[in-house]
Order: structure tokens, then C-alpha cells, then sequence
């Protein structure tokens, strides 16, 4: 039989002892190897708190936890481990471990993101009580007390913390300054002297006016948008909508004074649709990338990054600089940032906001101490340890230039401060920020400069149309986004998504829409 | 039982003592339409297969300056090791192939031994073992848990966070391979079974010393399947590993198509060729797995002609 075996090429039986020790002793040391505890666990005797940060480990990270556990647990008697989710998984996974009940202390939520579901499932803290109860001196004192109200919920009360380092984020350009001294030497403060410079710089320099991944936001402003020309006219309205990946809508101007909402969908106010053939335009004349549909945002950037366009995206939060000109140095020798908000009337435009934050630090109801999260929070307020967290070590990752600018020495950077110790008193700017980008990141820190807008707080409830909202996210999903892009003929497009929300139940949307926005408007007065 | 045969690369060749005398005909086949058809099929399938995996090749060897303004091209210009000086130059990459290989090997030691053993039980055809086993194997094929019950239990049960097991052990039998296996042992025969039994072997030496050397190919093809589904795993780590040190490959990869500061992170350089690195990652990551194809190669022809020439 054996010979048979052989005959067949099967020879070499199996011994069993072997292969049951083999087998046990692989297992074991693979049950000790896997199994044994992370190097990243916390000291004996010390609790150590979990917490949900969006983005990547920064490099050196191990280095600075420790730095910022050692005082942490002198200062507090615990250690925090924070998980780093990827920002294309973050939404999904937070998701999953609120769900799921996972004890951790607080995470990053907002609107765009899951709150509204979290709230509904009871899974977040109301942090109303805390925050008046005088125990958080340093987290109510870094926060302005606009931005908390700002930031409530229709129910009254108050799920996050407003992490921002400036009053409103304003959508705008970050433009190559070397190009713009090549072919724009006179400057750009308007949107058409912009349009040129993209114009120029396709035909002389073969390469993209403007990069950026696809978004609603970029077209029809909100109230600015880096290609909505309007925008930069007069920002002085926010469109309304159930969701930011559904469909937009636009009120009334004079809804504040007329208590009547009135909001009609976006294809009917003119300068939106002549935005989307504008869009259609520079897609055709290669002034945008033409993979803008598909193109992910790491993508965009390295793309900038490595001199393939002239300008992309930026937002005022004061990364415009420290984002990119390191790597844009490295591809281009010799160039150099502009942040672009060729607003009309310049510094003194005063576009709408909602203040409502783009970042708010929620605390998990399932948290173990919720109190030690509080007070993390708190901690995080104070100028020292925000910095610590923030920056790294002073000496060894950054040091001090002046009284409210850092320079980095280190490959320390890209901690998600937005999702924990961002506040607006304690944020130093970075030492070779562009002048354009410290004018525009201090007048964005400044409430006055903005209009508060009607429909500030103004949260509509999904409840009664969840259904057709689902119907209508997925048209706009389908038909829409080509539109964002400019891959598609506008008429052609702007009439398939007309037939498909109409289908899946514009009119009943669009009901409850001004219903739940007058009965707001009535209530503010 | 003594006609062992000769494997026929083995066997000498026999070499003629004399030339072939007169004139040589030399006889032209005109081939078929049907293979001319598909030697065409074949070869264009082959290249729409091997020129995406030639560029991402040829891109992860393209200075970045380039690529990202032109995209792919078919010969690296201007040459540039950036990508693959700057991924090993730190040590995430060395840490992520630790850890990859040991879900790989140890994860699919793990499944072939647990497949094997509840695909024998279920052939065997043992009166109250056997079908209800079966049901268990074959209802997972058709329903799943869900996510949050998975991950309850894996995070709260087992406690395996941040555990290369929690990658291995939600993947350690899959029910389509558990069936491949079962109706491969219903060929075994019988006969040998018997035999062996009668020269007095327990169930436990029949299954080790008879069957699993008599089910080597389908052994293999079992193991390659459960090896390449460990190598290319990421979801499970996604959801269970949230130390860094401990990422496998496939989602290190994943961060850094999502992520431009996951680059820096691989290096020890904050500018990193993140275009450039993407490609070289890809290349890093399916190169060694593409070898186990080779070495599985010679158990699935075998196991396709196993048998084949008996009456």
C-alpha cells in the first residue's frame, strides 16, 4: 500500500507525534507572540483611557504619548491610548464601536459625520451640567461661549465640544505663489483676475489651473466655494439641507424678516446653475483635473504637492502652509504659498456663517469615566500641555517663535488637534506661514467678521422623510455628482436629476424642509 | 502492487543508434482554426492581465515629479529607487511583513488542520455527527452574523484586540472549502480504509497516516486558497489592530492609498513620493504570495490526474 502511495508521488507518511507536537508547539508560540499585551499598554496602577482620533499615527508618536502620559498621570492619575482610524474608514468605524458599546472616552462627531445618529441612540453625553459645573476652568475658558451655543442640538442641549482653531472655516484657494509672480505679477484679488491666472497657466505651463477632489461645496458655494464666482461676490447666504450629500436648497433672502422659508432646489437659483456651467467649462478647457469625479484627496495633494497644478483646495484653519510647502520645496525648488480669498470687498466681506463647529469632541456614554474624559478635556486647555500634545516636546520638536508662532525641528506633526485640543486662545501659527495665510487664518479667528446667518442653529429632522431622503441622497449620488465634476453636459444632467428626486419625492422633502425652517424662524423671534 | 511506475521526467530518453536515412519529409500541419483562436484569446487575455501589473511595476521605478504629472508609462524615466529607499528605510514595512506572515502561516496552519478535521468527520457519515456538523458548516455559507455581533464578540468575548487572532480565527474555516474537502475525502476508498483497519490502525492513524497523505492535492489547493486569503486580509485588522506595530501588510497598504501622511510615516522622510510609494507598496505587497502559485502548481495537476488512467 505504502508503494502505491509513492507510485502516486504521495510518499513521506505523516507521523502523527510529529506532526501533533509540530503543530502544539507552532500554536503555542504563536498563542504567546499574538496574545501578549501591546507595548503600548499603560503603567501598572495607572487607568488608561481610549479615545477615537481620525487620521494617521503621527511619526514619533510613541516618543511624545509617553512625554504626554508621564504629565498626564502626575497631573490627572491617568494615561490616555488613543486609537488612529484612517479618515476614510472613521466614519464607519466610530460608527461600529459606539454601536457595539466599546468603552472609550470621546471621539470626533459632527454633523457631516454620524452625530445626529449617535444622539438618537442615546450613545453620546449630554455635557450641559458638566460645563456649568465650574469643576473645567481651563476647557470653558478656551472656548468662547458663541461657539457652545452655536453648537446645540434642537433638544437644547450640548453633545460636543466645538474643537476649532478660528471662528468659521472659509473655503478658498491655495494658490502657487512663484506662478502667480510668472504669469499674474499684478496680483490677484478678484475671481476673473483668478480665472485668468488659470487660463495662463494651462497654456504655458501644462498643468491643471485648480485640483481638487470632488464636492458640492466647490460649486455651489456655501457660501464661498473656490469655483463659485458668486461666492466671492456677495457670501452672504448658506444653502439648507437634510444632509451635506443630498440635495441643497436655497431660501429666501428675505426668509428672516418674512418668517416664510421658502426654499426651492438649487436649480433654481441662477448663479448656482451658472456655476455648474462654468464647472462644465474649465473640465472641457482642462483648467480642473479631469479624474475629479473619482479622485481621492490623498491623490489631490500629492499631486500639488509634486508642482502638478497651480492651486487646490485650502480652508482657513491655518494649515495652508504647514500642509504643503515643505514637500512643494523639495518638487519645486524655489516655491512659494498664497491662501486666495479674492472676496469683492476684500477683508471686510463678512459672509454668513452658522458657527456651528466642523469638529466636535463628544464623549461616549459608555465611556467608564465619563468625568476623567471631562477632564482630559480640560487639561488639554491649558496652553503647556496643548502644546505638549500638539506640537511634541518643546526643544526636541518644535520650539518657540515669538509669543504665538512654533517651528517645527522634528518629523512630529499632523496630531488631529481638531479632534481633541484644538482652541482658538492656545493655537500658535506656524513659523513660515505665508503672510496672505496669517492675514486670512486672523481674520477668520474674529466673530465679527462673519454675518451670523438665519438659519444658524437650524438642524432639520430627518423623521418624517427618511425614505425619500435616502431615494434623493442616492439620485444625487448618481446624477449629481458628474454635475459637481463637469463630466457631464449640464442640461442633460441638471434633467436626469430633476426626474430622478422628483421621482424618489421632492415635493414632500421640500414640505417638511420649510415647515421644520419656519417653525425655526418663529421660534428665534 | 510492485509495478511502481517511473515518473515520465525521470525516464530515459531512448537515443537512436543510426541517423534517419533518405529524404526528409517534413510534414506541415496547417493548425486549427479553433486553436489558432484561442493561442489569440489566450495571449490578449494574458496582456490585458500582465500590462496593468507591468506599469504599476514601471511606476513604482518613476520619479515622482513625473508620474504625478503624467501618470503611468511603460518604462520607468526618469529611474528613481525613492519609493523603495524611503519604504525601507523605516521599520513599519519590516513589522508589517512579520506580521503578515505570521497570519499567513500560522492562520492557514490553523485553517487546513480545522477544515481537515471537520470535512473528514462530516465524510466519515457518522449517524448523529456527521449531518448536524454539516448543517453547521453549510449555514454559515448562506447567512453571516453581522458586524457588530462579530466584533462584540471578538473585542468583548475573546478580548482579542489588537491580536493578530482576531484576523485568523473569524477566517479559520470556510464553508466552500470545508465542502471541497468533504467530497474529495468521499473518493478516498474505501478499500484502503478498510485494509488499514484491519491491520488493526484506530480512527485518529487512518485520518493521519492513510488520509491526509492520500489528500495531499487537495491539502494544497486548500492551504494556497486559505494562504492567499490570509495574505491579502485587511478588513479584519482594520476593525481589531489599532497598533500601528502590529499592521499587516494589505492594511498598511490600505493607509497609505487613503492617507498622503501615512507615507511619512512608512519612511523616515516627511516629503515622501507618495504616487511613487503607492506603486512600489503594491509591488511589495503581492510579490511574495505570487510564489506560493508555483509551488501549489505540481499538486493541482496531480490532483487533476489522480487516479485518472483506472478503470
Amino acid at each position: 500500500m505504502a508503494q502505491l502511495i509513492d507510485a502516486a508521488g504521495l510518499s513521506l507518511p505523516v507521523s502523527r507525534r510529529g506532526f501533533l507536537a509540530g503543530t502544539g508547539g507552532l500554536l503555542a508560540a504563536a498563542t504567546l507572540a499574538a496574545c501578549s499585551p501591546g507595548g503600548a499598554g499603560g503603567n501598572a496602577g495607572a487607568a488608561t483611557y481610549g479615545h477615537l482620533l481620525p487620521g494617521d499615527v503621527p511619526a514619533q508618536w510613541d516618543r511624545v504619548r509617553a512625554a504626554v502620559n508621564t504629565k498626564l498621570k502626575a497631573d490627572l492619575g491617568f494615561e490616555f491610548k488613543p486609537s488612529f482610524i484612517n479618515w476614510s474608514n472613521y466614519a464607519a468605524q466610530s460608527l461600529l464601536k459606539f454601536t457595539s458599546g466599546e468603552d472609550f472616552q470621546t471621539a470626533l462627531s459632527a454633523r457631516w459625520l454620524n452625530i445626529a445618529q449617535l444622539i438618537e441612540s442615546k450613545a453620546l453625553e449630554p455635557l450641559d451640567d458638566a460645563l456649568t459645573s465650574g469643576k473645567y476652568p481651563n476647557l470653558t475658558a478656551a472656548v468662547d461661549q458663541s461657539a457652545f451655543d452655536a453648537n446645540r442640538w434642537p433638544d437644547g442641549s450640548l453633545y460636543g465640544i466645538p474643537a476649532v482653531n478660528s471662528a468659521a472655516r472659509i473655503h478658498h484657494i491655495v494658490a502657487r505663489g512663484d506662478l502667480i509672480d510668472k504669469h499674474a505679477p499684478q496680483g490677484i484679488t478678484t475671481f476673473d483676475q483668478l480665472e485668468q491666472f488659470w487660463y495662463d497657466v494651462v497654456q504655458k505651463e501644462g498643468i491643471p489651473g485648480y485640483v481638487k477632489n470632488n464636492s458640492v461645496f466647490d460649486v455651489l458655494g456655501a457660501p464661498t466655494g473656490a469655483l463659485y464666482a458668486q461666492g466671492w461676490e456677495s457670501p452672504d447666504f448658506l444653502p439648507l439641507y437634510f444632509s451635506s450629500d443630498s440635495l441643497m436648497f436655497v431660501p429666501s433672502r428675505s426668509a428672516a424678516t418674512t418668517g416664510s422659508t421658502d426654499a426651492v432646489p438649487f436649480w433654481q437659483y441662477e448663479p448656482y446653475v451658472e456655476s455648474l456651467h462654468r464647472i462644465r467649462k474649465y473640465y472641457e478647457d482642462g483648467i480642473i483635473n479631469a479624474d475629479r469625479l473619482n479622485a481621492d484627496s490623498a491623490t489631490i495633494t500629492a499631486q500639488f504637492d509634486s508642482g502638478g497644478a497651480a492651486t487646490c483646495w485650502g480652508i482657513t484653519d491655518g494649515l495652508d502652509t504647514s500642509g504643503h510647502l515643505e514637500k512643494l520645496e523639495k518638487a519645486v525648488p524655489g516655491a512659494s504659498l498664497v491662501s486666495l480669498l479674492p472676496f469683492r470687498d476684500g477683508l471686510s466681506a463678512k459672509p454668513n456663517q452658522t458657527f456651528q463647529a466642523d469638529n466636535l469632541v463628544v464623549v461616549n456614554a459608555a465611556a467608564a469615566d465619563a468625568e476623567a474624559a471631562l477632564q482630559l478635556l480640560d487639561w488639554v486647555s491649558i496652553q503647556e500641555n496643548h502644546d505638549l500634545l500638539q506640537y511634541g516636546e518643546e526643544g526636541t520638536d518644535w520650539k518657540a517663535v515669538g509669543d504665538d508662532a512654533y517651528e517645527p525641528v522634528s518629523d512630529y506633526a499632523n496630531f488631529p488637534g481638531y479632534a481633541l485640543s484644538w482652541r482658538i486662545p492656545l493655537e500658535r501659527k506656524y513659523s513660515r506661514m505665508s503672510e496672505s495665510e496669517e492675514t486670512w487664518f486672523e481674520w477668520s479667528k474674529d466673530y465679527d467678521n462673519f454675518t451670523l446667518d438665519p438659519f444658524a442653529s437650524f438642524i432639520p429632522d430627518l423623521t418624517e422623510i427618511e425614505k425619500e431622503h435616502a431615494q434623493i441622497t442616492a439620485a444625487v449620488a448618481e446624477f449629481g455628482n458628474p454635475l459637481w465634476a463637469g463630466a457631464v453636459d449640464v442640461d442633460e444632467g441638471l434633467d436626469k436629476l430633476k426626474k430622478a428626486v422628483d421621482t424618489a419625492g421632492l415635493p414632500k422633502v421640500q414640505e417638511e424642509l420649510n415647515k421644520q425652517a419656519d417653525a425655526y424662524l418663529a421660534a428665534q423671534k | 502492487m510492485t509495478t511502481v511506475d517511473t515518473p515520465a521526467a525521470a525516464r530515459p530518453r531512448p537515443v537512436s543508434a543510426t541517423p534517419p536515412t533518405g529524404p526528409r519529409v517534413r510534414q506541415r500541419q496547417r493548425p486549427e482554426p479553433f486553436t489558432v483562436a484561442s493561442y489569440v484569446g489566450v495571449i490578449a487575455f494574458a496582456v490585458v492581465c500582465i500590462v496593468p501589473f507591468w506599469m504599476v511595476v514601471a511606476g513604482s521605478f518613476t520619479a515622482e515629479s513625473t508620474l504625478s504629472k503624467t501618470g503611468y508609462s511603460f518604462w520607468p524615466d526618469p529611474f528613481s529607487l525613492d519609493a523603495y529607499s524611503t519604504i525601507f528605510a523605516g521599520s513599519r514595512v519590516w513589522l508589517s511583513y512579520g506580521a503578515t506572515i505570521f497570519i499567513t502561516v500560522v492562520g492557514t496552519v490553523i485553517a487546513v488542520i480545522a477544515t481537515s478535521g471537520i470535512a473528514w468527520v462530516i465524510a466519515r457519515g457518522l449517524p448523529l455527527v456527521s449531518r448536524p456538523l454539516a448543517v453547521f458548516a453549510y449555514i454559515p455559507m448562506l447567512f453571516t452574523g453581522g458586524l457588530v455581533p462579530m466584533y462584540i464578540l471578538v473585542t468583548q468575548v475573546l478580548q482579542l484586540r489588537d491580536s493578530w487572532f482576531a484576523v485568523i480565527l473569524p477566517m479559520a474555516i470556510a464553508p466552500f472549502l470545508v465542502f471541497v474537502q468533504v467530497s474529495f475525502f468521499r473518493a478516498t476508498p474505501q478499500e484502503i480504509l478498510d485494509a488499514a483497519r484491519i491491520d488493526g490502525a484506530g480512527e485518529l492513524r487512518i485520518f493521519f497516516q492513510v488520509v491526509l497523505p492520500l489528500s495531499k492535492p487537495v491539502i494544497a489547493v486548500i492551504a494556497l486558497f486559505y494562504a492567499v486569503a490570509f495574505w491579502n486580509e485587511w478588513f479584519h485588522a482594520l476593525l481589531f489592530i489599532s497598533e500601528p506595530a502590529k499592521y499587516p501588510l494589505q492594511l498598511v497598504l490600505q493607509n497609505l492609498i487613503t492617507s498622503v501622511a501615512n507615507a511619512a510615516d512608512l519612511g523616515t522622510v516627511s516629503a515622501a513620493p507618495v504616487y511613487q510609494m503607492r506603486l512600489a507598496m503594491t509591488v511589495i505587497t503581492i510579490g511574495p504570495i505570487l510564489l506560493a502559485y508555483p509551488f501549489a502548481q505540481r499538486y493541482f495537476v496531480k490532483g487533476l490526474t489522480l487516479g485518472a488512467t483506472k478503470g
